[in-house]
């Protein structure tokens, strides 16, 4: 499978934004598409797993506290489907290690990082990862 | 000797009524006036006594200040701290008043500064008049006794258990509210991200606001996390290393700022505690240091490990010294509580009340000195243990 390196392929690169919150969701949405990325969003977990299961997903970004299920169950769920394709979890509380091993790549603390940070970390996990076609 | 020894057996108020027997078998018009041997033993026992004790002549001028007392009232050269000066003058003002009025002995409260605790003591005053051959007084005898002192330890004890409990649940405070925050911290920054290129010129001035002061937000968040969020992760570490590793992290913004870093490290053993803390704990000096000094100046840093030879036990120190500005007296007192600060806008006041924190989790001590206008040394004392 070929890796993500160069900026027209970055561009069309796919994430999922998984939130609850709407605000939030959205201006992240925004962000992330203003890095030039095609973002798909989804509401809750569930949801979020539907969006995954059914489209083509480069990388997933998805909230730790969640309504309906927690960022590291969706974030295994992804994993029983794909073990390669790029997870961030934000979390106001941070890392949680003894869960994180191997599930998540990367961990940020909400609220603490600037959205440039997300935006380099999205692009340096998909420049190191081949990419998977995720349609199942 | 004997006096001084058999006093001790007998506890605070045996030496007291002792000392204050001796004192007016001395005065005894008979007995002349105080010389030779009586005369060394009495200085042996002023020296001794562990409680002020001020000795001055008929005309209220001050003849003998024993170690304790110096403390609080300088050496026979006044001078030096404010509340040193203060001290002074009220005593003047009790010895002018005593030694003038008719009164053979007098009880009075009244209350000094002590320049350690950095507060006003309450001390009980007792007074005497030692008399010469003609009947006439010759010099005043006064002893102060901290009123407080007797449960000073017990006392000392529930105070550091107190601030213990009540930093651990400001800390857990500052960390739920910290998380709080930063769920719409996210939201916030990514709209004033978004907005960059959006603002038209005229509104610069109010984004940039915006953002600065989001900035500032995001600062004391992620101090008041800073605490709470590594205190499980104990272990063993090199204090040298981690200092090596915090002043490389600043080595930029140090030199920018002209700072020159003095690095004395000691032998030190594995150190048995967080060094993320520690970490922390040295950018908060650090910065500090350095904020204290806008026009360059140095920074030393040193670490000591000491250890007993007949326990085993040991002590590691270390000690962040800058050239800076100093802390102003009036907040002194609160240089440890959150939300103190002498930085204005620039700081969030939370750095020495999480150096604090860090200490005491780690069973240690800290010490201050500060002269404004000089600089600012702070001593980080804390046991290491023997294997």
């Amino acid at each position: 499978m070929p890796a993500l390196a160069t900026e027209m392929e970055k561009k069309a690169a796919t994430v999922l934004c998984i939130d609850d919150e709407q605000t939030a969701l959205h201006l992240r949405q925004s962000v992330l598409e203003s890095a030039g990325y095609r973002v798909l969003t989804a509401k809750s977990g569930a949801r979020g797993m539907e969006v995954f299961r059914s489209q083509s997903v480069h990388a997933v970004v998805l909230d730790y506290w969640m309504a309906d299920m927690n960022g590291m169950q969706v974030a295994r769920e992804i994993r029983k489907l794909n073990p390669k394709v790029p997870i961030i979890i934000l979390s106001a509380y941070g890392e949680l290690l003894d869960e994180s091993l191997g599930i998540a790549d990367l961990w940020i603390r909400k609220g603490e990082e600037d959205p440039q940070y997300l935006l380099s970390s999205l692009e340096e996990l998909l420049k190191n990862r081949p990419i998977a076609s995720q349609r199942v | 000797m004997h006096e001084n020894r058999r006093a001790f057996q007998f506890g605070r108020q045996r030496i007291y009524n002792q000392f204050l027997g001796m004192a007016s078998r001395l005065t005894n018009p008979g007995q002349g006036s105080v010389s030779g041997p009586d005369r060394d033993r009495l200085s042996l026992v002023i020296e001794n006594f562990g409680d002020p004790v001020i000795v001055a002549d008929h005309t209220a001028r001050v003849t003998l200040l024993d170690s304790v007392s110096k403390r609080l009232f300088g050496s026979d050269k006044a001078g030096g701290e404010d509340g040193i000066a203060a001290n002074r003058t009220k005593l003047d003002r009790y010895l002018t008043a005593f030694t003038f009025s008719v009164l053979e002995c007098q009880d009075k409260t009244i209350s000094f500064y002590d320049p350690n605790l950095q507060s006003e003591v309450e001390y009980a005053a007792h007074s005497i008049k030692i008399y010469d051959s003609r009947g006439q007084c010759a010099h005043t005898v006064t002893v102060l006794r901290d009123c407080s002192n007797s449960n000073k330890v017990e006392r000392l004890q529930l105070e550091r258990r107190m601030e213990m409990e009540k930093f651990a649940a400001t800390g857990k405070l500052a960390g739920t509210i910290a998380h709080e925050i930063n769920n719409p911290m996210e939201a916030i920054k990514n709209a004033v991200y978004l907005l960059r290129d959006r603002v038209d010129p005229a509104s610069r001035p109010i984004y940039d606001a915006l953002k600065s002061e989001t900035e500032r937000v995001t600062r004391i968040v992620r101090q008041m996390l800073g605490l709470y969020r590594n205190a499980g992760t104990f272990g063993s570490f090199d204090l040298n290393g981690v200092i090596e590793d915090t002043l490389t992290l600043f080595s930029r913004p140090l030199e920018k700022a002209r700072v020159v870093v003095d690095k004395r490290f000691g032998q030190l053993p594995a150190i048995k505690g967080s060094a993320d803390q520690f970490r922390q704990l040295l950018s908060n000096l650090v910065v500090n240091a350095a904020d204290s000094m806008p026009k360059g100046g140095k920074l030393t840093i040193r670490t000591r490990y000491t250890q007993s030879a007949s326990t085993g036990y040991g002590q590691c120190s270390l000690t962040v010294a800058d050239t800076g500005t100093g802390i102003p007296p009036a907040i002194r007192p609160a240089i440890f509580d959150p939300f103190v600060s002498t930085k204005g806008e620039k700081g969030t006041g939370l750095g020495l009340w999480i150096v604090k924190g860090i200490v005491e989790g780690h069973s240690g001590r800290i010490l201050v000195r500060s002269t404004v206008g000089r600089g600012t040394i702070i001593k980080i004392i804390f046991p290491v243990s023997p294997d």
